[in-house]
């Protein structure tokens, strides 16, 4: 049985929803690593490979869901870097710099 | 008509009382908010005191985050890294549950630390080719660079007396030999050129019958060349000497393969690698043989060369830090080559900087930049919303320039003035951009500030000025 394109679907959006609890290092890296992982299996036709690849997305899923619980328990603080969107980010945190 | 009015302005009035509480309480801080509902008829309800705590709105969360958000960019990848959230999922079993010590040969508890902790010395060989009887867990690379030149250096005594060494390496290994030298070896200490890169036919002219070993690390931590490891190890495996390398900065981030560039002993360090500090490894090639002397004599653990228990969270964090390495290595090695040069042509634009280190042969995620006729101390100190550092954390504690930085040439001025960005994996390009920006603003500021800034917009050259003596 071959895993359908709708599960993986919404294993991505799970996994994108947990991910944005991260604090900003991990959060950023791990949106765009699953972007990319989910971008490079999405032509896979190989039905070994593409139940290796489900089965690694649901383990990741999991991990993810336990590191951000212990995440938010230690980490304090937010980064010069996180206020609004990338450009504004920037004038403003130098504004608020000075 | 009336009743109904006078009821519906009743209702409002309350409702208006109600909510004007509401918002004191929470303006107050006041978790428990303490007020009777009203009911659509105007009658009061019973006085239900509500113990709900009444949680700050969306926007007063955003708006306290914002305020709160100083801490600053993490730009030191090469002091060292964060432990990646995989490893410590991977290391957490054995922090709590699982905890055996490894080297417990009659009951399962020992069993199953010592499982994870072989499975640990594949994953890190496996990512230099190595065989995992080859790997040594020690408390991090200083303790392998110590124990690999020393211990090769003193099993060979009687018949080999003399070390190769660079001036860029890392204290601990020019510690090492300089006390090996108080004990009866030579040393000789390779210059470079001022790309960072040593000579190779300088190496050759300094191996003599009687050298024990060579000694040159990997990718620099200070200014991030690489060196040309396959040369060497071809000229060392031919003039039959021990080719060593520290590997603490290279280790799962370049194509490192022991056997392709004879590489005889190499140290590497875990906190490097997105792993947790004061675990590392030493690799010791066994066929053909290289035998050391050990620093730690004890149980007989690890071969007999390194005795001592194992951490088995600490080397399990290892071993999945380099799983992860070799696995995605590719992918981060884009990502941070992306970054570098987005960060290198932006720093590069402003007037009077200049790269230290070979422009090719380099780890993109180590960019050190001299910033001329601006002190790289008020450099830093300006400079606080970015976590950065001149020269190397070891070094950092003493106010003289980096020696490294001195043996490619720059003066001391110039050696003062450098900073050093780290990235890695988990940098993104926003904070990238935020801190161009604000290298740039605060080279202008400092700039400004600087007289011998003044003289050289006018033209002056420098090295012409006579300063008078007070």
């Amino acid at each position: 049985m071959v895993v359908e394109k709708k599960v993986f679907v919404h294993l991505y959006r799970n996994l994108i929803r947990t991910s944005k609890q991260f604090p900003y290092s991990f959060r950023e890296f791990s949106l765009r690593r699953i972007r990319d992982a989910f971008r490079e299996g999405r032509n896979e036709t190989d039905p070994v490979k593409v139940q290796k690849n489900f089965e690694k997305a649901q383990e990741t899923l999991q991990l993810i869901q336990r590191q951000t619980i212990i995440n938010k328990m230690y980490t304090k603080g937010n980064l010069v870097v996180e206020n609004k969107g990338p450009k504004e980010n920037v004038d403003s945190a130098l504004k608020k710099a000075h | 008509m009336q009743v109904t009015t006078l009821r519906a302005n009743l209702r409002n009035l309350m409702q208006r009382f109600v909510r004007s509480r509401l918002a004191i309480s929470t303006q107050n801080g006041i978790r428990k908010a303490r007020f009777v509902t009203v009911s659509a008829d105007g009658a009061m309800a019973p006085a239900a005191a509500i113990e709900k705590p009444v949680s700050p709105s969306k926007e007063e969360t955003a708006a306290k985050a914002v305020a709160s958000s100083t801490r600053p960019i993490y730009m030191d990848f090469q002091a060292t890294t964060p432990v990646d959230f995989r490893v410590l999922d991977k290391m957490m079993p054995y922090l709590t549950g699982v905890f055996g010590n490894p080297h417990s040969r009659t009951h399962a508890y020992g069993w199953e630390s010592e499982k994870a902790v072989e499975r640990a010395r594949a994953q890190v060989a496996s990512v230099i080719n190595a065989d995992p009887k080859e790997i040594i867990f020690t408390s991090g690379a200083t303790e392998s660079n110590n124990m690999l030149i020393k211990g090769i250096a003193r099993f060979y005594r009687s018949k080999k007396k003399h070390i190769i060494t660079v001036t860029t390496e890392h204290k601990c290994v020019l510690d090492s030999a300089r006390v090996l030298q108080e004990q009866g070896f030579d040393v000789t200490y390779l210059p470079v050129k001022q790309n960072g890169l040593i000579d190779l036919n300088e190496l050759e002219q300094a191996i003599r019958p009687d050298t024990a070993l060579v000694s040159v690390m990997a990718v620099n931590n200070e200014i991030g060349v690489i060196q040309p490891l396959e040369q060497i190890g071809k000229l060392c495996r031919r003039k039959k000497v021990f080719f060593h390398s520290d590997c603490a900065q290279a280790f799962g981030k370049i194509d490192l393969d022991v056997n392709k560039m004879n590489i005889d002993c190499m140290s590497i360090s875990a906190h490097k690698i997105y792993a947790p500090k004061g675990i590392g490894a030493a690799y010791i090639r066994r066929r053909p043989r290289v035998r050391i002397e050990p620093l730690i004599n004890g149980g007989g653990q690890e071969r007999g060369l390194r005795s001592g228990t194992l951490s088995p969270p600490l080397v399990v964090a290892f071993g999945e830090a380099a799983r992860i390495c070799k696995e995605e290595m590719a992918y981060d090695h884009a990502h941070i080559s992306r970054l570098s040069k987005r960060l290198r042509d932006g720093l590069l634009s402003i007037p009077y900087t200049y790269l230290n280190g070979d422009a090719d042969a380099r780890f993109p995620g180590c960019v050190n930049i001299s910033f001329a006729y601006v002190e790289g101390e008020s450099l830093l100190m300006a400079l606080n919303d970015v976590a950065l550092s001149s020269g190397s954390a070891c070094t950092s504690a003493s106010l003289e320039p980096s020696y490294v930085l001195r043996s490619i040439g720059q003066s001391d001025e110039n050696a003062h003035s450098s900073i050093r960005f780290g990235i890695g994996r988990f940098t993104t390009e926003a904070e990238i951009d935020y801190t161009v920006n604000l290298v740039k603003q605060k080279i202008d500021f400092l700039r400004e500030l600087s007289p011998l800034w003044d003289l050289v917009q006018e033209g002056v050259d420098l090295s012409t000025i006579e300063w008078s003596a007070h």
